[in-house]
């Protein structure tokens, strides 16, 4: 008996050892080593970093950006847009995808891969050729300083975070100031250069490159300098700004990796007039930069993988009549935009004693053509079908999806891809930065430090012929000399020049803002141009401006910084919430 | 149909006849006449009670005055048994056929007292000797509850337990137990096993473990309250053969109710126009729905009425042997138990279930025993199955989405379908194909139990092993008729062809899953009483292991390892002190850092047993308990974490980007992320629990009190906390796992039971019932919220949300108040909200505990008649107080939702809905206008029962013959039960399948 109870307790004993809890083996994954320690593994790691890139042209993203400024106008067709639109930009976080808010803010993510990134490069010494670690590095600094730039742009300074937290470190930080992140975002940049190759490989097209570093370098010293940033005018930051616009201009020049795209081809628009079919000649080219062919070489940085993927961006830009179906449509251009494209004589509309406003569609500057779509305007590739975009016309039926202004937009809406085609859209470019706008920055400094002609040292070219430049591309005039009189009143073509050379690519809400324009009156009442049936008229329509703004956007003084989301600017007293909100 | 069942009643009763045959062909033995009679401990005796006699086997049955008159054998060693309800079971040994005394003394069966014997996890203790607040319910009692699902039954019985229907689907019914709050775990026969298909003739006892103290020797395991069920054995010196069949009807005991087409149409345009859209429907459109006049345009379809069934049928029979003699007894058992689904078209849901069990207890030799429990279920569930796929059609879910308007099920023979509602209802349920999921799970064990008396007297071992086996596979057949979308044009109906044909040729062998569970458990007990010292020691070593198929991410058994010790100590039956120990082992801590030591410690105090009360004549009985302890929370439950590595850093392969870049342009690549951040340090939260306890027996143990308090402590909580890391850390998925949060529960429970007798009529009432609340002590919250918006500190059952000011009535009061609220321009008939802090708009900010708090006071009454052979039990269930919110699918207007009875209400037409609109948020949010008095009663249970006197049913050899009518689930009284919702569970009915109403008719026979 008592052998065994002996041999009971041997027994307990026995299975008693903790062995018994220990997990089967190889069911916890990967482990740290095993991505680290390889290439391919450790690059496809650091990739994760570009999923919060935005792309500010997508119908999923339903604050469309554009919509938030006088570039124009989208409907209530989803929650989010008309929340932010009445300024409510603390709930814009919180609602439906709002992707160009609480998107954008998510990119913190990406910042802790990219500092992972930086803390672990030393495990691929040995694993990996010198090149290929600097390639991962120069990505690394790159993608942080983007995303820094984009909460630059957004809410402004934040704490410039180049560790991985643990869960155990103060939180804790106070934010920096406007300048000392952009310092910290430029010296991000000037690192990601040394590293960077100037242009990548087909199958790696889409990485940023040397140019791209030096492009978000240029423009986060724009946006440091822009009055709403730098109320002193602090002219050391329009050098800066400047000089660092001359060195991309200049490298694209000297060593030939970016161009203009040249325009050198005729197209043409026809459009229906009481005495029959009207057609009108303008210079073609201007919208290869943006759709039909996947590469191009004056694009500096874009979202490739939108780029690539990016068949549904045309539905934005459509109306129901005209394709049936998407979330959001029918873009509709102010016509406060619509003012501003020059006419084909380089001058502003009011002050081009030819022009008619009752037959404004003719000689106008190329990207008018371009860009915006009018009443009459054949545009589908049904040869019998114009824009009904007269009052009570199918394509502005006073609902939802339809215009609200008698204007569609076209620049990011190709030819002949509509529901009776079957064509789907082609490649469309989401530009982050191209050189044209490398021009305007340029000359935008330029200008502030010595006026329409200065030129900066070491650069062969003054503001002027930069602005100059951009517009012969598509055949308009220079700069008339009437404009040339102040800084004051060049100040206001190159913003002008800006809002036509970049229409809809994601710029004018943030130019607003930095300008400090963006709570004025004519920035935010949006006017719609009426179209009466009236056969005396040269267009057969009789055209006025709406007495009243088709819709007024909110936008306070306390809206130059975007709110810090509520968790966030809650949590700690040292993380300060941006004045007002 | 029928006659299948029919048959396989006929079976069973063929079954039992073999039975009985069998009884009847053994050989005589020499037997003798003897004369008794049975009295109860009052010395009244007790008529119409069967006394058997074991090896003469013969039956008798007492006369008025107790006295009866038996066969016994003549020479040899025989046993007298009596089984009466409300009584001990009674065995007599009687030597060489003579009588020591010539009246049997059956003892009454108290609700307490200090000698019942209470079932613990490793341990059977008296109830004097235990200082746990734990209840007793017997089988016997549980069988008045016409169910599928055993724990149902244990609905209103216990204080402090509440048991809330989910899903009534047959085969997948959901039933969970809560206990003081917490959702209870089920062991059977020692062994932590589901009980959900449990008969409830197989069930001996349930204990209900409502405190720390009773179930501190699980160690981790006992973090939840235990239901520990004991299924029956044989008993010694007796054989018994029980038989049951019923037969009933299920119905839905509510049902939502939606709206006609006409009122769909009306409330869909009125929405539409309070958006500023034009309204869908014209007014001939309503015409024709008002007067259903071109049901082939204007259709109105009652989906409840074409495709639920009123009632579907509910199945039950059940056969037992049990006996045994000094050797071996045994209990064996067949239970079939069917249930239909509602759906009244197509194929119908059809659940069978067939459960065999064998426990057997072999006396080895003088010292060691052996239990060996068998049990096995096969069930099958057929059903219409969703899409070609194995999950079943949700027939139900579809009325709660289509409206009555949708489109019409047939026009010229064809089955139609519209762009909007893309299903044919009739066509999934007839040519859809079917599924049937098959189940066969088995629970095994066996206990070797070695008298150890000669080595240490006292002294007992108990070893024991038990294999489960769950298993289940899921075959299904697709398959759709041709579908037509209508075109109208003008007075033209053209039929588009829009979905083909299809016709599945095989079933498909589809999803199979199964659990596996193996327990070893050794016990070394010393049990010993030296003069006034009783003395109780037990080490107990168990290993648990459980495997499930489809662990996720990787395969990974749970296993857990307990070392466990308890010591429990009397003294003259009076003063009792318990000391627990439990050396626990969790997989989710590091490895040699896994073991955690437990302590408990209990006592108690047996009043009426002292000598001051020995003269009381009111009090019967009385104990004072009390007990406190720690264990751990191996709780588990953060989203995307695979707990077995909380410490360390997983990574992952994800192909959910699409870069444009590496040469993969259009495509995904794949890209490695972290999966979970290794956590540096943490402990397994902490669970304290504290019972004090009161339990009395008065008046000549004709009232029964219970009263407990107890009080509960979590703390060291799992949390990312991610409320308190900024954004700047760099999100969520990065945070490890930390101890944080803590919250304190305290309640009462306590029960009242009344019994007596007024001439031939015995009564009992009574009633129990909890009272439970907490309190957030710590939380994940962002430290700079305001502080009426915190959480922390707040009772946890507290309502958070907006405080609704009524409804705007006119535009002019929502330009004079000059708030703005944050979901968009305000039109009269929104719900006002209060701005709470002042800061002239409504937002989130606004949002604070509402000082409403959900229901805490939970309730069941019982009501026991019993005159001659007529037996009434009533059973009602319920809370008493606070409030729950509705439904999303009633408070939000959704163009892809049905509406509901209660938008009719909508304003202006009344003040208790707002107005309709499918754009504005406004009245979507959580705030007191959507409470609702969370008050409800359920008549839960009900049977009506005539038992023919045994002198009758004796002629047929029957010592029990029972006739009875039960219901479940008969009416429920709340303030929302005229729309057709019940509060217990909201969501039957749109959701799930709604609660069902059975009543059946049966019998039951004992031979």
């Amino acid at each position: 008996m008592k052998k065994i109870l002996l041999i009971l307790f041997t027994a307990i004993a026995l299975f008693g050892c903790e062995e018994y809890l220990d997990k089967v083996e190889d069911s916890d994954g990967l482990q740290e080593e095993d991505v680290f320690t390889d290439y391919l593994k450790f690059r496809n790691f650091e990739d994760r970093m570009y999923k919060d890139l935005n792309n500010y042209l997508s119908d999923g993203d339903y604050t469309y950006i554009a919509a938030l400024c006088d570039e124009g106008h989208l409907g209530p067709g989803w929650e989010t847009m008309p929340v932010a639109q009445s300024g409510d930009w603390i709930r814009s976080y919180k609602t439906g995808q709002a992707l160009q808010f609480y998107g954008v803010w998510n990119a913190w993510q990406s910042v802790r891969i990219a500092n992972i990134v930086l803390q672990n490069l030393h495990m691929l010494e040995g694993n990996a050729t010198q090149n290929q670690i600097n390639q991962l590095k120069g990505q690394a600094h790159f993608m942080r300083a983007w995303y820094y730039y984009e909460f630059l742009k957004r809410q402004g300074g934040m704490p410039y975070i180049k560790n991985v937290f643990s869960g155990s470190d103060n939180f804790a930080l106070e934010r920096l100031s406007y300048h000392e992140t952009a310092l910290e975002i430029a010296a991000d940049c000037d690192t990601a250069v040394m590293l960077l190759p100037s242009r990548w490989d087909d199958a790696n097209t889409g990485r940023p490159t040397v140019g791209a570093a030096m492009a978000l370098k240029a423009s986060t010293y724009l946006f440091d300098a822009s009055p709403s940033n730098n109320p002193e005018n602090d002219n050391s930051k329009w050098e800066a700004a400047a000089s660092s616009a001359w060195d991309v201009i200049n490298m694209a020049q000297s060593t030939g990796r970016y161009n203009l795209l040249p325009c050198n081809g005729q197209d043409q628009v026809s459009y229906t007039t009481p005495s029959g079919i009207k057609t009108i000649e303008y210079v073609s080219g201007f919208d290869s930069i943006f759709m039909y062919q996947p590469f191009n070489d004056e694009i500096i940085w874009e979202f490739y993988g939108a780029s690539w993927s990016g068949n549904g961006m045309w539905t934005v830009f459509t109306v129901p009549s005209l394709s049936g179906g998407g979330v959001i449509q029918g873009f509709s251009p102010s016509a406060n935009i619509v003012d501003k494209f020059e006419t084909d004589k380089g001058l502003a509309i009011e002050d081009d004693p030819d022009f008619d406003d009752q037959d404004p569609y003719v000689k106008r500057d190329p990207r008018f053509y371009h860009s915006i779509l009018f009443n009459g305007e054949r545009w589908t590739s049904q040869t019998d079908r114009y824009m009904e975009l007269f009052n009570g016309g199918a394509e502005r039926k006073n609902a939802e999806h339809n215009s609200f202004s008698g204007y569609l937009a076209r620049k990011f809406w190709a030819k002949n891809v509509d529901q009776w085609s079957g064509t789907s859209s082609p490649f469309t470019h989401v530009i982050y930065f191209r050189l044209a706008e490398m021009y305007l920055q340029y000359a935008e400094a330029a200008n502030e430090i010595g006026g329409p002609n200065h030129s900066i040292s070491g650069a062969d070219i003054s503001a002027v012929e930069a602005v100059n430049i951009v517009r012969a591309r598509v055949g308009m005039p220079p700069i008339n000399a009437q404009y040339l009189t102040s800084k004051e009143a060049f100040r206001e073509r190159i913003k002008n020049e800006r809002a036509v050379e970049l229409y809809l690519e994601g710029k004018r809400f943030f130019d607003l803002s930095r300008w400090g324009d963006a709570h004025k009156a004519e920035h935010r009442n949006l006017y719609a141009d009426n179209f009466e049936e009236d056969g005396g008229s040269p267009t057969g329509y009789k055209i006025t401006r709406s007495s009243e703004p088709f819709f007024s956007l909110t936008f306070a003084q306390k809206h130059y910084k975007w709110p810090i989301p509520l968790e966030d600017a809650l949590m700690f007293d040292e993380f300060k919430q941006n004045p007002g909100w | 149909m029928k006659e299948k069942y029919i048959n396989r009643l006929l079976i069973l009763v063929t079954i039992i006849l073999i039975g009985l045959n069998t009884n009847a062909q053994e050989e005589k033995v020499p037997t003798k006449e003897i004369t008794a009679i049975l009295v109860d401990s009052d010395n009244v005796p007790v008529a119409d009670a069967v006394v058997s006699s074991f090896i003469a086997r013969d039956k008798a049955v007492t006369n008025e005055d107790g006295s009866f008159t038996i066969n016994i054998a003549a020479a040899t060693q025989e046993h007298l048994t009596v089984t009466e309800s409300g009584y001990k079971p009674l065995t007599t040994e009687i030597e060489n056929g003579e009588l020591e005394n010539s009246s049997l003394v059956l003892t009454k069966e108290n609700i307490y007292s200090g000698d019942k014997v209470l079932n613990f996890p490793y341990q059977d203790m008296l109830s004097n000797r235990s200082v746990s607040a734990t209840t007793v319910i017997t089988g016997e009692e549980l069988k008045a509850y016409p169910t599928a699902n055993f724990l149902e039954a244990l609905s209103g019985r216990v204080p402090g337990m509440i048991v809330s229907t989910g899903n009534s689907m047959p085969g997948y019914e959901s039933v969970g137990v809560s206990i003081r709050g917490v959702s209870a775990v089920t062991y059977i026969d020692g062994i932590l096993r589901d009980a959900t298909d449990l008969a409830i003739e197989e069930v001996d006892k349930v204990h209900i473990i409502r405190d720390l103290s009773g179930r501190a020797m699980l160690g981790i395991s006992a973090t939840n309250p235990v239901i520990y069920i004991t299924t029956k054995t044989g008993k010694s010196y007796k054989r018994e053969i029980n038989a049951m069949a019923s037969f009933g009807v299920s119905s839905p005991e509510s049902l939502p109710h939606y709206l006609d087409a006409y009122d769909y149409a009306t409330l869909h345009n009125e929405a539409r126009q309070n958006d500023g859209l034009n309204p869908l429907y014209s007014q001939e459109a309503l015409n024709a729905y008002q007067n259903n006049s071109d049901p082939v345009r204007y259709p109105n379809i009652d989906y409840q009425d074409e495709y639920l069934k009123k009632q579907t049928m509910y199945r039950k029979a059940n056969v037992n042997f049990s006996g045994g003699d000094q050797k071996v007894s045994y209990y064996s058992m067949l239970d079939y138990v069917g249930t239909d689904g509602l759906e009244a078209v197509g194929q119908d849901m059809k659940y069978n279930r067939y459960k065999i069990r064998g426990n057997v207890d072999i006396k080895l030799n003088d010292w060691m025993k052996m239990n060996v429990h068998l049990s096995a279920v096969y069930g099958k569930n057929k059903y219409a199955n969703a899409y070609d796929g194995s999950d079943p059609f949700d027939l139900i879910g579809y009325t709660a989405t289509y409206p009555s308007n949708a489109h019409p099920i047939m026009y010229d023979d064809k089955y139609i379908i519209s762009d909007n509602y893309p299903v044919n209802l009739t066509n999934e349920l007839v040519y859809g194909g079917y599924a049937e999921n098959v189940s066969l799970n088995t629970q095994n064990g066996a206990d070797l139990i070695i008298d150890l008396g000669s080595v240490l007297e006292g002294l007992t071992f108990k070893g024991s092993a038990a294999f489960d086996v769950y298993n289940s596979i899921t075959n299904n057949k697709g398959g759709t008729e041709a579908l037509y979308r209508l075109n109208f044009n003008g007075d033209e109906i053209a039929t588009e062809r829009i979905v083909e044909r299809e016709v599945v040729p095989s079933l498909w062998s589809g999803d199979n899953s199964y659990m596996r569970r193996t327990t070893g458990n050794g016990l070394v007990t010393y049990d010993r009483t030296f003069d006034k010292h009783a003395l109780t020691v037990n080490t107990s070593y168990l290993q648990l292991m459980e495997e499930v198929r489809n662990v996720n991410p990787n395969y990974q058994p749970l296993k857990r390892q307990d070392l466990s010790f308890r010591a429990n100590y009397a003294y003259d039956n009076k003063y009792v002190a318990q000391v627990d120990m439990s050396y626990s082992g969790s997989m989710f801590l590091q490895k040699n850092d896994r073991f955690n030591l437990y302590p408990t410690v209990g006592a108690g105090w047996v009043i009426s047993n002292e000598d001051f009360m020995a003269d009381s004549k009111a009090l019967n009985y009385l104990k004072l308990y009390a007990s406190a302890g720690y264990t751990g929370i191996e709780y588990v439950g953060l989203a995307g974490f695979n707990s077995y590595y909380l410490f360390e850093t997983l990574w992952q392969d994800v192909s959910d980007w699409q870069p444009g870049i590496d040469g993969n342009k259009g495509g995904s690549v794949n890209v490695y992320n972290i999966m979970q951040a290794g956590s540096e340090s943490f402990e397994l939260p902490t669970l304290r629990f504290i019972n004090v306890g009161v339990q009395s027996s008065l008046f000549n143990n004709s009232l029964a009190v219970e009263l407990n308090y107890y009080n509960r402590n979590e703390s060291d909580l799992f949390s990312l906390k991610q409320y308190e890391t900024p954004s700047l850390y760099g999100g969520y998925d990065f945070l490890p796992a930390t101890n944080y949060g803590e919250n304190q529960y305290w309640g009462l429970d306590g029960l009242v039971q009344y019994t007596n007798k007024v001439g031939e009529l015995e009564y009992s009432i009574g009633a129990n019932a909890t009272y439970n609340r907490g309190k957030v002590i710590t939380i994940d919250e962002p430290v700079a919220l305001e502080e009426y918006r915190k959480r922390a500190g707040t009772q946890i059952d507290n309502i958070f949300g907006y405080q609704a000011d009524g409804l705007f009535q006119s535009e002019a009061e929502i330009a004079e108040r000059g708030i703005s609220q944050s979901w968009g321009a305000l039109q009269p008939g929104d719900i006002r909200y209060v701005d709470y802090n002042n800061d002239k708009v409504v937002d989130e900010k606004d949002v604070h505990d509402l000082g409403e708090h959900t229901p805490r006071i939970y309730y069941g009454l019982n009501l026991n008649l019993k005159y001659k052979g007529i037996g009434v039990s009533i059973i009602g269930t319920g809370r008493a107080d606070g409030k729950y919110t509705v439904s999303n699918y009633e408070m939000m207007l959704s163009s892809t939702a049905n509406f509901t009875e209660p938008m009719m209400d909508r304003w202006p037409e009344t003040n208790d809905y707002p107005r309709l609109s499918f754009q504005s948020d406004n009245s979507n949010q959580m705030s007191s206008f959507w409470l609702r008095n969370g008050a409800y009663f359920t008549m839960k249970n009900v049977e009506l029962s005539y038992t023919l006197p045994r002198r009758i049913s004796q002629k047929f050899l029957m010592s029990n013959l029972k006739v009875f009518a039960q219901g479940k689930n008969l009416f429920t009284l709340s303030e929302y039960s005229k729309y057709g919702i019940n509060p217990e569970n909201t969501l039957a009915g749109s959701y799930t399948y709604p609660m069902m109403r059975t009543i059946a008719f049966g019998l039951a026979c004992k031979f």
